[in-house]
């Protein structure tokens, strides 16, 4: 059963319609022809205060007795007599009708009036009032907030463009929403064309992947994140920025990035110059000490995880002070600029070198196989550094000393490494300067105890605790003994025997290798002459002469006159000085050399191959023999470049009639070898060890059995 | 089937539109406490495509639109037509230069109104003088291109329009509307022969 049973459709249908007039949330009023009033709904009841019984039956216009009708009576005149429907705005209409909502305020309202014909076929007119008052009022406020947040939105970007750093704000999807004047400047970009954009359409591809980067994180951390970065203008230029980008929160939710990025370029250019300035020694542009600690750390720790060996050398300048003296500071300084320059020639990229004093420099090698590699990087810096300097147009000399140490034999940190390299340094110079040396134990008292050392040395010979051993030198052709080289030993009373190495420099610079260099050679000579005298085979004895002792002064009448006092042959004194001492200012010493010569001894050059010796002076020299320098000969068996320099300097001894003697002979193959290779005379632990006086007279009496000698040697 | 009007007929109805301006222009200076005068100085009939191109060259790409419906003895939809920078001098004619409120708020109510009156002025005016029994809907405002504003339902393509050019006059300052008739299909020969049935009871 539906309604439509009950009351018949028309009955139902007007029933409907009366009801949904009287509920609907507008005013709604119908008038006839006549403009007489039909419906009345409750909207109206309560909007004029007039009851739907005052209001039905009454002609429209009286039921507003006070008001002018005047576009409200036309449009509806209008309406019923042509059809045509009007609508009154509120905009052009100030409250057509006296309508209130409360007590005070007048509504404003709409009207739309709508002609309609009734069932009669008579024009009627439906009118209906709507409330704007609340609408308009949403509405109003909608657009005082769309206002302020315009207002916002505009003190935001005045805002935005008064930073003067670049700045932009970017929504959750990395699209850009805003950026300011600078940004644009810097990027190109027209600040209209940004919105939408995403990195990768403004920026170069690295940069647009760091940009994703870091939003990244700050959308994952919802933190702010701050750092340095290079950026590229869009005129192609490298801007250093400070960025940092924030979370833009609403709530506790993220709703996008805002960031800035601060020209920080002069900063860290500053930054840089302080960093350099920190770490670099401003006159060779090299880095200094305390970048070498740092350079050299991370080095070591790389050697540590490889398990390789790092090379550490010490090099020192011989006489820097003398040339800072004599040429002035400027020239100092400029030979200091060369010598750095030189040690980049002589270095590949990996390595450091670090100016680490006034004349010191340190040099780092990584990956070193064996101490023969740097050796010859040794040589090749003695070589390179002591080529002739042109310093404002004057020929300078300077020779380096290099002391040597390895990680991780010598020491397992930075600290201790450059110290033992600093330590055989000096055992370089003492042992005549351009030279390396590698770092030894034993290396350490010596400096330690340089100062005790060189006050008990003032007492030694008085007291007796220096004594000449001999160690014998073999012809090796006919196994004979031929000569002695006397060596210096120290009995300390406390140290015990002490080895020359250990204290020649101290000498030197204490100026005790006067009287003690003189010791010596009288001593050996005598002790020549004595051995004669005990109808010893008749041998030539060595000894060997320091630089100071040469540039002592009347050092030959000197020398004349201990040879005459001992008694001795001249011919029999062999005076062995080493090859950097006289290549050293060679032209100089070839007149010492003479004058030495005319006295009848022989002269030899000792420790050769470790210098640099110039063949030309070579043969002007008036010397009789060379002396291989023990490192080639100790590696002979094993090294086949050593194998090859002592076969070359046998080669040349021979070229220039010099008789060649090999030191440091232990093992049989190295003897075979040189036996092989036509080498004159060895020395070595092999035959005899050093012996003291009477020891060697034994030695010398009985001679190398020859039936060893010949297996040796076949 | 004849598509145009002879001279005759097209001054008759210049002059029935005549009539409805000045009740509407009566109408707006009520509104407008100012003196406000309309003037329809040319009636053409034309094809839809030389509408859109006459509107275009005189209102601009873009204009503003007030449209009503009539159905009945013919069909029609009657668009007032203007430059869209023309209409808030419109709406200020009409407020008047005090209102203190922000008239674009108001602008597009004040205009569907304004466009009301206007057109109701024309076919009340004309309804009365040719007779006829229109349905005609309320008024309903657009902004856009002319040639979509034209286009009201459909292809209009080759379909005859009839334009009045209308004048709002103010003092010193002329702003041009038109109002566009599009009558539809076969309304054109009734609406003809309505003009003349009432032409003949001259």
């Amino acid at each position: 059963m539906n309604m439509a049973d009950l009351v018949g459709p028309t009955e139902l249908k007007v029933s409907l319609a009366t009801n949904i007039l009287k509920v609907m949330p507008v005013g709604l009023m119908v008038v006839d022809t006549e403009q007489v009033v039909l419906v009345w709904n409750q909207w109206m009841e309560n909007a004029s205060g007039i009851k739907e019984a005052q209001a039905v039956g009454k002609p429209f216009t009286s039921l507003f007795p006070d008001i002018q009708y005047g576009r409200l009576h036309s449009a509806l005149l209008n309406a019923l007599e042509t059809g045509c429907p009007s609508i009154l705005s509120n905009a052009l209409n100030n409250g057509p009708l006296p309508l209130f909502y409360g007590t005070k305020n007048l509504m404003e309202q709409s009207i739309h009036i709508v002609p309609f014909k009734n069932h009669q076929g008579q024009r009627c007119a439906l009118i209906q009032v709507m409330d704007v008052s609340s609408a308009r009022k949403r509405e109003d406020t909608i657009r005082k907030q769309a206002r302020v947040l315009d207002d916002i939105q505009q003190q935001q970007n005045a805002l935005l463009h008064s930073i003067p750093d670049i700045a932009w704000l970017k929504d959750l999807d990395g699209r850009y929403l805003a950026v300011n004047d600078k940004f644009s400047s810097v990027y190109g970009i027209d600040p209209a064309d940004i919105s939408g954009r995403k990195n990768s359409d403004i920026y170069p591809e690295s940069m647009a992947e760091q940009h994703e980067i870091t939003d990244r994180v700050v959308l994952e951390t919802a933190a702010e994140k701050r750092y340095d970065e290079s950026i590229v203008t869009s005129d192609g230029k490298t801007m250093w920025v400070e960025t940092v980008k924030v979370p833009i929160m609403k709530g506790d939710q993220i709703i996008g990035i805002a960031g800035v990025s601060r020209d920080i370029t002069e900063r860290k250019a500053s930054e840089e110059r302080i960093h350099f300035l920190a770490h670099y020694d401003m006159l060779t542009e090299l880095p200094n000490r305390f970048m070498l600690f740092e350079k050299l750390a991370k080095l070591l720790a790389v050697a540590r995880v490889e398990e390789t060996q790092v090379a550490v050398f010490f090099v020192d300048l011989d006489r820097f002070k003398y040339i800072n003296d004599t040429l002035g500071h400027t020239a100092g300084d400029a030979l200091l600029q060369m010598v750095a320059e030189r040690l980049r020639e002589c270095s590949r990229e990996v390595d450091i070198i670090a100016r680490v004093g006034g004349d010191e420099f340190v040099i780092a090698l990584a990956g070193i196989k064996d101490h023969k590699d740097t050796a010859a990087i040794a040589r090749k810096i003695l070589a390179v550094v002591g080529r002739p300097y042109d310093i404002h147009g004057e020929l300078v000399h300077v020779t380096p000393s290099l002391g040597i140490s390895f990680y991780p034999k010598d020491g397992l940190d930075t600290a201790a490494l450059i110290k033992n390299a600093d330590r055989a340094m000096y055992q370089a110079k003492k042992a005549g300067r351009n030279g390396y040396e590698f770092f030894r134990e034993g290396m350490d008292a010596i400096t330690l105890d340089q100062f005790s050392l060189e006050n008990s040395l003032r007492g030694a010979l008085e007291r007796d605790e220096l004594e000449l051993l001999y160690q014998s030198k073999i012809d090796l052709r006919t196994g004979d003994i031929v000569g002695a080289e006397a060596q210096l030993r120290w009995n300390h009373p406390k140290l015990g025997l002490i080895m020359p190495d250990r204290f020649i420099s101290i000498l030197e610079e204490s100026g005790l290798i006067g009287p003690i260099g003189e010791w010596v050679i009288a001593t050996a000579c005598a002790q020549n002459r004595k051995w004669q005298d005990q109808g010893l085979p008749r041998i030539s004895v060595a000894v060997n002469l320091s630089a100071i002792q040469l540039k002592q002064k009347h050092f030959v009448e000197r020398l004349a006159r201990v040879i005459e006092e001992a008694g001795l042959e001249a011919s029999l004194l062999d005076l062995e000085i080493t090859e950097s001492v006289i290549m050293h200012n060679a032209e100089s010493t070839i007149t010492l050399l003479e004058e030495l010569k005319s006295l009848g001894v022989k002269l030899s050059v000792d420790d050769f191959g470790t210098g640099y010796s110039s063949l030309s002076y070579l043969k002007r020299f008036p010397i009789d023999s060379l002396k291989i320098d023990q490192s080639f000969v100790r590696d002979l068996d094993s090294d086949t470049n050593d194998a090859a320099i002592t076969a070359t300097i046998i080669a040349i001894a021979k070229q220039l009639n010099l008789t060649v003697i090999a030191e440091g002979v232990e093992t049989t193959e190295q003897l075979r070898f040189l036996h092989t290779n036509d080498c004159d005379e060895i020395q070595g632990f092999y035959f005899s060890k050093p012996l003291s006086a009477d020891d060697f007279a034994e030695h010398l009496k009985h001679g190398i059995p020859k039936a060893s000698f010949q297996a040796a040697v076949l | 089937m004849s598509i145009s009007l002879t001279e005759f007929e097209k001054d008759a109805l210049t002059e029935i539109f005549n009539i409805g301006m000045g009740r509407a222009a009566n109408s707006l200076s009520q509104m407008a406490n100012d003196e406000i005068t309309l003037a329809v100085p040319s009636l053409a009939v034309v094809t839809y495509e030389e509408a859109v191109s006459i509107l275009t060259k005189t209102a601009g790409e873009k204009v503003c639109s007030v449209t009503q419906r009539l159905i009945g003895d013919f069909n029609a939809d009657a668009i007032l037509i203007f430059p869209e920078n023309n209409s808030l001098s419109i709406v200020r004619l009409m407020v008047g230069d005090a209102y203190p409120g922000d008239l674009t708020e108001m602008e597009e109510e004040a205009l569907t109104e304004i466009g009301n009156i206007i057109l109701n002025a024309c076919f009340g005016t004309l309804i009365n003088i040719i007779g006829g029994d229109f349905d005609i809907s309320l008024p309903s405002a657009r902004t856009g291109a002319c040639v979509h504003i034209l286009e009201i339902e459909g292809n209009k393509s080759g379909e005859i329009v009839m334009l009045l050019y209308i004048d709002f006059i103010l003092k010193n300052r002329t702003i041009y509307g038109h109002v566009a008739i599009l009558l539809e299909g076969d309304s054109m020969p009734n609406f003809i022969r309505k003009i003349q049935e009432f032409l003949a009871t001259l």
